[in-house]
């Protein structure tokens, strides 16, 4: 008996979301107001909504000159709404979306993501393996340039997550204030629960003390659009600035695959 | 059988050599840099060189129309005309640098109101109820007009004329010697917390028009300030002293 509802309770689940996911909802004046208050300069996209029995979620883009970001915005029947997770990307899932209960959510956002993206031309990369629907190319921009020269790729998008990974990789922490040319730079997303969000970002240090990362004012392609003194005065009271080293590789086989 | 000491030798030799080993490998093979430095060895930073000229090469130059000028680091071209030359002939010749944080931290912080005016504008007068505060200032070629790119109006009673400011949002500094009409603005401005005890008040940066009307001008100098008109500046100086020495 217990087997088969857990079996079933997925399941069930999926179906209720899947016939929710996107459905026209008009946007409570609550969940708006917490977006307003959560980043008033920041243009707001609004992706869809999935929602469950219980608890209406509801996707949005942010866009502040040159960072773009997903939030998720978390709205349980009879209680206020809250921020449930926010950075420039939500893949992998981290928080409460990593667990396997919220299977159908996970989806449904990919879905959202998917249609957007769609809807403005950009449609998924075509590959082998399952592709994310990316909104930031944070990630991507960078490993266009270390991949080729060190054999360490990121693989994410996701300022918390390329975080994780420099610290976890074959780098070396340096302080920013003095990083050397080719250091990666990175200011992971912060938000708490009721706002504010603070969009994080991450790029690579050039040799003048410019700084090269992708830039949402023109599509997330990579410009030159900071210097290091520009970027720790944005970045390092609200978000916290963090630079690395990677590691000059011995042989010519690649790492961090 | 062997002798007791000759078997504790062997294991000595074995242990240091092992332990040897490791630290060579550690040491030379991979990167240079000695183990458990945090150091970048030079080798890293060879890469990161290379890292570094790779990333400023395919960089996306962004398309723009003659009337919206695109913005960028350092760019300040949304100002018109010869911004960017001026400012970096201003930087120049009083060797100003792009500040550190130490720098700013030294700085007097002032909250403002950032707005734009232009040879467009309808209150623009000829000269500028300012043109005489331009004599003997930076600008010596005896245009008494402001300059794209390094002219601000202030109320000189917040700011003292010819102080050295700086603007973070458009990575600029300017000298505080047209005031125009933030005088004015400063009685209506008056609730604003740009006019408090940490309020600069209105900083009106200069904008040469060009082939845009004065509300393009505005337009394009909020969509590079942001969409309002709330920012901050640092007093470098305050009043003309700063220049001594220079010219």
């Amino acid at each position: 008996m217990n087997k088969s509802l857990l079996l079933l309770y997925p399941l069930l689940w999926a179906i209720i979301c899947s016939h929710a996911v996107g459905r026209p909802i008009t946007i409570p004046s609550a969940v708006t107001a917490l977006l307003q208050r959560a980043d008033p300069q920041a243009n707001v996209e609004y992706c869809g909504s999935v929602s469950t029995n219980r608890v209406d979620y509801y996707l949005f883009l942010l866009t502040r000159k040159e960072l773009i970001g997903v939030v998720l915005v978390q709205y349980p029947t009879g209680k206020a709404p809250r921020v449930a997770d926010a950075d420039t990307s939500l893949f992998p899932f981290s928080g409460f979306l990593q667990h396997s209960f919220a299977q159908p959510l996970q989806e449904g956002i990919e879905e959202l993501l998917a249609r957007r993206n769609l809807k403005k031309n950009r449609p998924a990369r075509q590959g082998t393996s399952h592709q994310v629907p990316e909104i930031s190319a944070v990630g991507r921009d960078i490993d266009h340039v270390i991949y080729p020269i060190s054999g360490f790729r990121l693989g994410a998008d996701s300022t918390r997550e390329i975080l994780r990974l420099l610290r976890t990789g074959p780098t070396l922490s340096v302080d920013p204030k003095s990083a050397p040319p080719g250091s990666i730079i990175v200011s992971p997303t912060q938000f708490y629960n009721d706002g504010p969000i603070s969009l994080g970002h991450a790029g690579i240090l050039g040799s003048d003390g410019s700084i090269y990362s992708a830039d949402a004012r023109y599509g997330g392609a990579r410009t030159k659009n900071f210097t290091l003194s520009s970027w720790l005065r944005r970045f390092s009271g609200t978000n916290g600035t963090y630079a690395f080293v990677i590691r000059a590789r011995f042989s010519g086989s690649a790492r961090g695959q | 059988m062997k002798p007791r000491g000759l078997r504790t030798f062997g294991a000595l030799f074995l242990t240091t050599l092992i332990f040897l080993l490791g630290c060579d490998d550690e040491d030379t093979a991979e990167s240079g840099t000695p183990s458990g430095s945090s150091q970048p060895s030079q080798s890293d930073l060879a890469q990161g060189m290379t890292i570094a000229g790779q990333a400023g090469t395919g960089v996306a130059i962004p398309e723009s129309d003659a009337n919206t000028p695109v913005s960028g680091y350092n760019d300040l071209s949304v100002l018109g005309g010869d911004a960017n030359q001026n400012q970096q002939a201003f930087r120049q010749r009083y060797g100003l640098t792009d500040p550190t944080q130490e720098q700013l931290t030294q700085w007097q912080e002032y909250d403002a109101r950032l707005t734009a005016y232009s040879n467009k504008d309808a209150d623009w007068q000829y000269p500028t109820a300012a043109s005489a505060n331009w004599i003997e200032t930076t600008w010596t070629n005896g245009d008494p007009l402001a300059v794209e790119g390094t002219t601000v109006a202030v109320d000189f009673n917040r700011i003292p004329r010819g102080s050295l400011i700086y603007i973070p949002a458009l990575d600029m500094y300017a000298e505080a010697n047209d005031t125009g009409a933030t005088g004015m603005w400063a009685q209506s401005d008056a609730r604003q917390s740009d006019y408090g005890a940490t309020g600069a008040g209105r900083v009106d940066v200069y904008n040469l028009a060009g082939d845009r009307s004065s509300s393009q001008v505005e337009k394009n100098f909020q969509n590079r300030v942001g969409n309002d008109e709330y920012g901050q500046i640092y007093v470098v100086y305050r009043g003309p002293g700063w220049k001594k020495g220079c010219r």
